[in-house]
């Protein structure tokens, strides 16, 4: 496996509409930040290029970011140049509404959506990450439309891109992305049954839509061909009744991110040379980068026989 | 079916412990309540019949409370009789550490079951409330001879340290935490036999109903069932449709509820909000039909409504707005 990092590990530091030294940010209810390890990237600063060094820093071999942060076809090129030069896989992601109508999918949705698969290609990744986008408005609890015809639409849109995949040679990995469940992902991956749509199996996501996060990984891990490790603590008892899921460094929460480390290492078509990006993303006033090198530390500790180099 | 209340429902207007004009509450950084249409009770002593008067308000015919706010014997059979004229069946709780070792639970013969009496008290009170002194074993059996003397032929489980022990821990195991689970309810099966009442167990944000399956099936008594909450499962990470399919052949008496999940959130934190029933995501209606299938006894199956508005919202209106749905939506199951 190639151990790497996901984008959002870094998000409130570094995505332009949520870093924390925005003007916005002191408005808005978070506590600011406190005993930060980083600076953040300079604002001319190609993100891409920033987290790249993170990369090279953490002594990692992948990174997962979107195609749509390369300026132009000319900066995705230069990263994918030193992406390769540092030996460092690019995985992207495109990012559209799975469940969109046919009328809302011919109207723009999927011309948006070939354009990042494009980038993609540009940058250099054979894998990309399908995240949809509209989880507000469509999702495994929304009934308008109910999740069965919201499952026939995604079926529907995803054999419309495949064609596209093809041609660029992007493997689509469909996430379960705090939106539908990896049995729900499944279900039409396996409808499908087409080498370009494959699954980014997120071991955390599954809480967010009630699936066992190991029920889930059993359903999903042979179709796996990009994995987010992401950690969660549950606290089920509250005083209000209400649950409290949230942010763990890896090894630190309740998702059993080692057994689905192992069964996608069994199952898998390729375990050796699939990107494996950490996914921490701790609330804003923590520091990301203590996160991050303590979740590299755990999983080296625990299961770093799976992320050696051949 | 029949619709009754749980206390739970008016747990911030009328728990000594956490209502909302408490100093203690006071001191938090809750929101206080800015719109209230029922007035709490006066004094916790009045706590037992303020929730009587608010079951039969809403032409409830159960009501779930805890035993220990009847006080005694006496005040367990006096409003024991004020509920029966009312027409109102009783459901008692018990609320041990459910995992507690062989140490903590204590033992479990018949000295230790006469001791109880003696050795344990309940105290409602704003602080250091609930129960005290004894074992666990006899905190338990208090709580069911005052239920019984109450007029229970219901007292439902529930596991008090859901803080420290639940499923998701690794120090005990599942399994370790199910075993002494298994050995501490069957301590107590004779005494529910002994005094007529039928133990329940509540996927209570713990463990999976799944979890309770197995504990119910060793311990195998008929004095042991299981009382379905509609929401909990949402908690421990279980399907509450899938929940309710496991539960149903166990299943006595419910907490009907609802609840809102919010999968998608800026910060990647998934959120969960209680919600009035019928404006959440709990699939209630398909619920009831799997119980209505596969209930040992659906006709006379109690759903205690429960429904937990945050403190600063008005719980009674929440009450209100969830009956009305489910006489509209569930009316053949309580007709």
């Amino acid at each position: 496996m190639k151990l790497g990092i996901s984008q959002a590990c870094y998000r409130w530091m570094s995505y332009p509409d949520m870093r924390r030294d925005r003007p916005i940010f002191l408005q808005e209810e978070w506590r600011r930040p406190y005993l930060q390890t980083l600076d953040p990237p300079d604002p001319d600063e190609p993100l891409e290029l920033w987290l790249l060094d993170r990369v090279e820093s953490l002594g990692l071999e992948s990174l997962y970011v979107s195609s749509r942060t390369f300026a132009g076809r000319a900066a995705a090129q230069a990263f994918r140049e030193r992406a390769a030069a540092d030996g460092v896989m690019y995985v992207s992601n495109v990012t559209f509404n799975v469940a969109a109508s046919a009328e809302e999918w011919e109207g723009g949705e999927y011309h948006s959506t070939i354009q990042q698969i494009w980038r993609s290609s540009w940058g250099g990744a054979t894998v990309s990450a399908a995240v949809h986008n509209q989880a507000v408005r469509h999702n495994h609890f929304t009934k308008d439309p109910p999740i069965d015809v919201q499952l026939e639409r995604a079926e529907a849109n995803f054999r419309s891109l495949l064609p596209v995949c093809a041609e660029y040679g992007v493997v689509l990995a469909w996430e379960n992305h705090i939106d539908y469940r990896l049995s729900e992902v499944v279900q039409v991956v396996e409808a499908i049954d087409s080498p370009w749509l494959r699954i980014n199996l997120d071991t955390a996501n599954p809480i967010a839509v009630i699936e066992d996060p190991m029920d889930g990984a059993r359903l999903a891990a042979k179709y796996a061909v990009n994995m987010h490790l992401k950690d969660m603590r549950i606290q089920p008892a509250t005083g209000t009744g209400e649950a409290q899921v949230s942010w763990a460094p890896l090894g630190r929460g309740h998702v059993p991110i080692l057994e689905i480390l192992d069964l996608v290492q069994a199952e898998a078509a390729d375990p050796d040379n699939m990107p494996v990006c950490i996914e921490v993303a701790p609330p804003p006033d923590h520091d990301p980068d203590v996160w991050v090198r303590a979740s590299i530390e755990w999983l080296r500790a625990e299961r770093g026989h799976l992320f050696e180099s051949a | 079916m029949k619709l009754g209340l749980s206390q739970a429902s008016y747990r911030w207007v009328a728990y000594p412990w956490l209502r909302t004009d408490s100093a203690t509450y006071r001191y938090s950084t809750g929101r206080l309540p800015y719109f209230e249409s029922v007035e709490p009770p006066q004094t916790a002593d009045d706590l037992p019949g303020w929730m009587i008067e608010r079951a039969s308000v809403h032409g409830l015919t159960a009501l779930y409370m805890d035993p220990g706010f009847f006080g005694d014997e006496a005040g367990a059979r006096r409003f024991g009789d004020v509920m029966r004229s009312a027409g109102i069946e009783y459901f008692g709780i018990a609320v041990p550490d459910f995992p507690a070792d062989a140490d903590a639970w204590g033992a479990t013969d018949l000295a230790a079951r006469r001791g109880a009496r003696d050795a344990v008290s309940y105290r409602l009170a704003e602080t250091a409330n609930g129960w005290s002194g004894g074992t666990e074993f006899q905190r338990c059996v208090r709580a069911i001879e005052l239920s019984a003397a109450a007029g229970a032929t219901i007292v439902n489980v529930v596991h008090r340290e859901a803080g420290l022990r639940h499923r998701f821990i690794e120090d005990p195991t599942l399994a370790e935490q199910l075993d002494a689970m298994i050995r501490n309810l069957t301590s107590l099966i004779p005494i529910a036999e002994e005094l007529g009442v039928v133990l329940t167990t509540e996927s209570h944000m713990d463990y999976r109903v799944a979890d309770f399956v197995q504990v119910m099936d060793a311990v195998a008594s008929p004095w042991l069932r299981h009382n379905f909450d509609f929401v909990n499962s949402i908690s421990v990470v279980e399907d509450p449709l899938d929940a309710a399919r496991l539960a149903a052949p166990y299943t006595v008496m419910t907490h009907i509820k609802d609840m809102r999940v919010q999968p998608y959130t800026l910060i990647g934190e998934p959120r969960f909000f209680n919600a009035p029933i019928g404006e959440g995501d709990v699939p209630v209606l398909d619920i009831l039909e799997v119980l209505q299938q596969g209930a040992p006894d659906p006709d006379n199956l109690q759903h205690c409504v429960e429904v937990l508005a945050p403190p600063e919202h008005d719980a009674e209106a929440w009450i209100v707005a969830s009956l009305k749905w489910l006489r509209e939506h569930a009316a053949p199951y309580f007709a």
